[in-house]
């Protein structure tokens, strides 16, 4: 007999608790690292050392903000809208399968990233800059690490290509072609669709976003979805650049653990590698923590209150111009460091 | 299709103007280290070069010194990862830092305007001896 598919219910809740688990763990390291301030002497072998070592310590440090950022927030965030972004916009979820799969290669992904920094001492902070984890820690450290931080963030890109699918999928609410789905869609995620039917509008053109026809036809998509796209624009730009430095960690790591061969890491140039990754790690919070959580607010504020959005053409122009911003932080960095100046 | 109301407008060019003018206040001459390195462009009447190689500062021979109000320039350079060039007033104070990138001639120009003696803390976590890298009463400033 087959079985019937699981409801999205549970597998939301499946995510809640998963999340609320990495929460605990977070607390746990925090209270942890906080005995470095008392005046407790503890010594359990290959357990728990109070007061911690200095790598030990640093390992922690190192471990506890990707707990906290990818254990708690990140799957609180999908458990929701995988709930949330199907039934809103009454589709099916494209895959329950790969949902199910991807949650477990992020628990597995994160507590070998935890394994590494607790068991091993690899203690990068998670600024992890270049040639830190090379020159500092021991080449099977920085592999494990690396292998745990590549399964999460494809797990990552999982849910963002679940999430997309979905959005894109055809139903009969949606009889869009793929591909003018597909730019409306992109439009509205920037903001852009307001712009374009003014202008268009303004030199009495027909409009693209709906399909050729100049009137009525596509509706623009609710803010929560288009601030789920816009954060997912943002979470892909960090999985990309977090798991490119998981890469090239272990293209220096493998081949010290494995044939004892010491690569010079300064062949990376130490200041555009901080740049890139630091523009990618910022992804984490301008996508995660606070579109995809205004997002939710706009979702959940005019629900409780009954009654519309305040301002949300402004939200859209506001979505569109935190992306500028948000790729306006790389360049700022970049520029502003002040490094050879007069050479 | 998403109408815009008046009082919308009026809020969306409200955030437009309060971006443009906090992004135009953060560059202007009023802020001082924004005034040395895009404004007036001051020279250094001196110039300290500091290596720092495995968690250890090496300062110049003749050690720093500076006079209250002129301008002077700070090189360093890392041998391995990165560390930061932190200066410290006596009271805990940070008074200015920068991070020093290997492969890199990291520099900035600073007036003082207190005399005393500085401390100079790595100011960026380059491993787990890296809190050790304090230097105290490493730069005498004189009135």
């Amino acid at each position: 007999m087959e079985k019937a598919p699981m409801k999205l219910e549970v597998l939301s809740l499946r995510y809640a608790v998963v999340a609320i688990g990495f929460l605990g763990l977070a607390g746990i390291e925090g209270l942890f690292m906080r005995t470095q301030l008392s005046n407790i002497a503890l010594n359990i072998p290959f357990v728990l050392s109070i007061p911690m070592a200095p790598e030990h310590y640093y390992s922690m440090l190192t471990a506890h903000p990707l707990v906290g950022a990818y254990g708690w927030a990140y799957l609180a965030v999908f458990g929701a809208f995988y709930y949330l972004v199907p039934t809103l916009l009454k589709k099916r979820l494209y895959s329950i399968r790969l949902a199910n799969t991807h949650m477990w290669m992020h628990i597995i992904g994160l507590l070998t990233v935890w394994s590494a920094g607790y068991f091993l001492r690899f203690g990068s902070l998670y600024t992890v800059y270049w040639p830190l984890p090379i020159a500092r820690f021991s080449a099977i450290s920085v592999i494990v690490f690396a292998v745990g931080l590549a399964l999460v963030e494809l797990s990552v890109l999982c849910f963002i290509l679940n999430i997309f699918a979905t959005v894109l999928s055809r139903s009969a609410s949606n009889l869009l072609s793929k591909g003018v789905a597909l730019r409306s869609l992109l439009m509205a995620s920037f903001g852009l669709d307001t712009i374009a039917r003014y202008l268009d509008g303004l030199l009495g053109r027909k409009t693209a976003l709906d399909g050729g026809a100049k009137s009525s036809g596509t509706e623009p998509l609710p803010v929560f979805v288009v601030a789920v796209m816009r954060g997912s624009v943002d979470a892909v730009i960090n999985a990309v650049v977090i798991a490119g430095a998981g890469v090239l960690m272990l293209a220096f790591a493998l081949p010290t653990l494995l044939m004892g061969l010491r690569m010079n890491p300064l062949v990376v140039d130490p200041l555009v590698y901080k740049n890139v990754f630091w523009w990618g790690l910022d992804m984490v919070a301008d996508g995660d923590v606070l579109i995809w959580v205004a997002g939710t607010l706009y979702l959940l504020a005019p629900m409780l209150a009954s009654r519309p959005l305040y301002g949300e053409p402004v939200v859209r122009y506001v979505i569109l111009a935190d992306l500028i911003v948000s790729m306006g932080v790389w360049s700022h960095i970049y520029s502003l460091i002040g490094l050879n100046l007069n050479s | 299709m998403v109408h815009m109301e008046r009082e919308e407008k009026r809020y969306l060019l409200l955030l437009v103007v309060i971006a443009v003018i906090i992004n135009g206040v953060t560059v202007a001459p009023l802020v001082p280290w924004q005034n040395w390195l895009f404004w007036s462009k001051p020279t250094a009447a001196a110039m300290f070069n500091i290596s720092i190689c495995n968690y250890q500062f090496t300062l110049p021979s003749g050690g720093i010194k500076a006079k209250v109000g002129e301008p002077v320039k700070f090189v360093a350079t890392s041998c391995d990862v990165t560390y930061g060039f932190g200066v410290f007033h006596k009271s805990g104070r940070m008074i200015f830092q920068m991070q020093v990138l290997p492969n890199y001639n990291n520099e900035i120009i600073w007036i003082f305007d207190e005399p005393g003696s500085y401390t100079i803390r790595s100011t960026e976590y380059s491993g787990p001896e890296h809190s050790s890298m304090v230097l105290p009463d490493a730069i005498v400033v004189v009135a």
